[in-house]
């Protein structure tokens, strides 16, 4: 047990630090002088030559990295090149509201996707199993984005009072703020749904026809308990490491969500900072983004144990 | 006897791990080709023969379906029915590419990885997973924000990043007929491993390669779409899905075909796709579990 927590733990330290090494090297290959981009077009090379100094340009690349990396860890990630703003205040005033929307989606997802499989496996072959696969099939064809473009649409038309571009803190008003995020959540949830119903119909299918099905059936169990006790609780490890492995899907929506429905979130950040090349606030908030998601991830792989018992006691993982 | 003349008497068992799969009708495969045919078709006949270009900017803007723009104007005046189906040419164009490269790099390396297995296995397959835990957007992003953003940058940066999904499919059947008997059996006759690899593991892998086109060349429609939407793919006045559905947002009140009629056609692409990698799924491996992308 010990061990499969460190190797997690160990792994997913490994993944932001790699992660973190792209970003930064990636940002130091853009053709041009960053002091002049501060500087202005304009300014003198002496000008230029300070900042250069105060930003540390003339150290070698390692011991730059070394140093922002050494900088974020304690939460530093610098200023923004354009406003001089801090940037790890900017990331922090503008991640919840991306978690929050990843989490929203995730929820919403659960709901209707495992049920969906679950249900359409018990009807195998039958009309309502195709039904259900279709509208798997069409929602993981149907990016989110469009999703919500349409959803807009229809509900800028059909219900004008529907709050749509109005973000408002959880902390604020709670269910306004549930209400505001509602349609971004279900149009990332779709396709996440989707695939978990994908996955959870091939896993329920997988589970029942195993031996230890048949003997529980053969004991007298009920349809019902058979389903609940015998197949669901075998049936979600794959599940559980496929969903787990399909967040990052998720968390890559809520960037383009996030500009459809002109949510203030960390994707809106990314985006704009891109468009003004504004490379402090790339770096901070992409690896801000990249290592939340590691995070939730490394809270999936703590949540193994809990349904599979063989991992408390061997330390061993069954990728299914 | 001497050890040479028996060499060769070691026969080579045939490359094919089972036998080829029976290559009947199969409705799900056929359907995907015929519709992804189909679009490409359209594309290639609007390019050759069509009344307007894509870029054709006219006097009637917005016009919604008529006699002269089958699905209307865009509020340039462009014609909707032209730019759809020739931005169905730069999305196969970036989905074909990208997975062709991403296709081409990762292959070998799974190969590689699973032919030789140890340490060299242990280290490339350490570096795939951990490209592969960061979310394929969040690279694509970094990339295109250092590159200015076009369909070359997109075919780049996409091959690259989905290298690793092939890699890994790869490696699972190639660590599978390592062990087998022919392979074994050319290892003594003396043939040299690129050989082996060649003529005998590679074929044993490529249907799993060949699921995994697809469902990569699904995901690459899928991003560039995302990217162009955000103004970080494709460029206008180029025609992209994504970008149609941004622009035709402002407008969508007066006339809902400018965001529904590309995000259909997304849709309709993106589904193609899917169901030609359902039915390789069932034709290649009809007993196996059926997996999802």
């Amino acid at each position: 047990m010990l061990r499969y927590l460190s190797i997690r733990v160990v792994r997913s330290l490994a993944v932001v630090l790699c992660l973190s090494a792209i970003v930064f090297a990636l940002a130091h290959l853009v053709p041009g002088d960053p002091a002049a981009l501060i500087a202005g077009e304009n300014s003198t090379p002496q000008l230029r030559a300070q900042i250069t100094q105060q930003l540390g340009l003339d150290q070698p690349v390692w011991s730059q990295y070394l140093s922002w990396i050494g900088h974020a860890v304690r939460g530093d990630l610098g200023s923004s090149l354009l406003d001089g703003q801090s940037v790890g205040t900017q990331v922090a005033a503008r991640l919840p509201v991306s978690l929050e929307l990843a989490v929203y989606a995730a929820v919403i997802a659960v709901l209707w996707g495992i049920p969906a499989g679950i249900w359409s496996a018990m009807h195998q072959g039958r009309a309502k199993d195709r039904v259900v696969n279709s509208v798997a099939f069409m929602g993981l064809a149907v990016p989110p984005f469009v999703v919500g473009t349409v959803m807009v649409l229809l509900f800028s038309t059909l219900a004008p009072a529907w709050p749509l571009f109005s973000f408002v803190p959880f902390s604020q008003d709670p269910l306004l703020n549930l209400q505001v995020l509602l349609l971004p959540a279900v149009a990332l949830g779709i396709p996440f749904g989707a695939t978990l119903c994908r996955y959870m119909r091939a896993a329920v299918l997988d589970v029942e026809g195993q031996d230890f099905m048949r003997t529980a059936a053969a004991k007298g169990a009920g349809r019902r308990r058979l389903m609940l006790r015998h197949a669901l609780r075998n049936a979600l490890v794959p599940v559980v490491t496929a969903g787990g492995l399909q967040l990052g899907v998720l968390v890559g929506g809520t960037v383009i969500v996030e500009q459809v429905f002109a949510l203030p979130g960390l994707g809106s950040l990314i985006v704009n900072s891109i468009t003004q090349h504004d490379f402090t606030v790339i770096q901070g908030a992409i690896l801000a983004l990249g290592a939340s998601y590691v995070l939730i991830n490394l809270v999936t792989d703590l949540v193994y144990p809990l349904i599979d018992p063989r991992i408390r006691t061997t330390g061993a993982r069954r990728d299914g | 006897m001497t050890v040479e003349s028996t060499a060769p008497a070691v026969t080579v068992a045939p490359a094919r791990q089972r036998r080829r799969p029976r290559l009947g009708w199969n409705a799900t495969l056929t359907t995907g080709v015929c519709i992804l045919g189909a679009i490409v078709v359209l594309s290639l006949l609007i390019g050759l023969f069509g009344r307007y270009s894509t870029t054709d900017v006219g006097d009637s803007l917005l016009t919604g379906p008529s006699g002269s723009h089958w699905l209307g104007t865009d509020n340039l005046g462009r014609d909707l029915f032209t730019r759809t189906f020739g931005a169905a040419r730069q999305s196969l164009m970036v989905a074909f590419g990208a997975t062709t490269l991403a296709a081409l790099i990762g292959i070998p390396i799974g190969l590689v990885a699973g032919y030789n297995a140890r340490r060299l296995d242990a280290v490339l397959m350490a570096a795939m997973d951990t490209a592969m835990s960061i979310p394929s957007v969040l690279l694509a992003l970094v990339l295109v924000s250092v590159f200015s953003p076009g369909m070359w940058v997109l075919i780049g940066g996409m091959g690259l990043i989905f290298v690793p999904y092939f890699a890994r499919i790869v490696r699972a059947p190639a660590l599978t007929v390592r062990e087998r008997d022919f392979v074994s059996a050319a290892r003594i006759a003396g043939v040299r491993t690129p050989v082996i690899i060649g003529r005998h593991v590679l074929p044993n892998v490529l249907s799993s390669a060949l699921v995994q086109y697809a469902n990569t060349a699904a995901t690459c429609v899928l991003v560039e779409a995302s990217l162009s939407y955000l103004g970080l793919g494709v460029q206008p006045p180029t025609p992209s899905w994504g970008r149609m559905i941004f622009e035709g947002q402002r407008y969508m009140k007066d006339d809902p075909l400018l965001v529904i009629v590309p995000g259909i056609t997304l849709a309709i692409a993106t589904a193609a796709f899917g169901l030609i990698s359902d039915g390789l799924q069932e034709q290649l491996n009809p007993r196996g579990k059926r997996r999802t992308p």
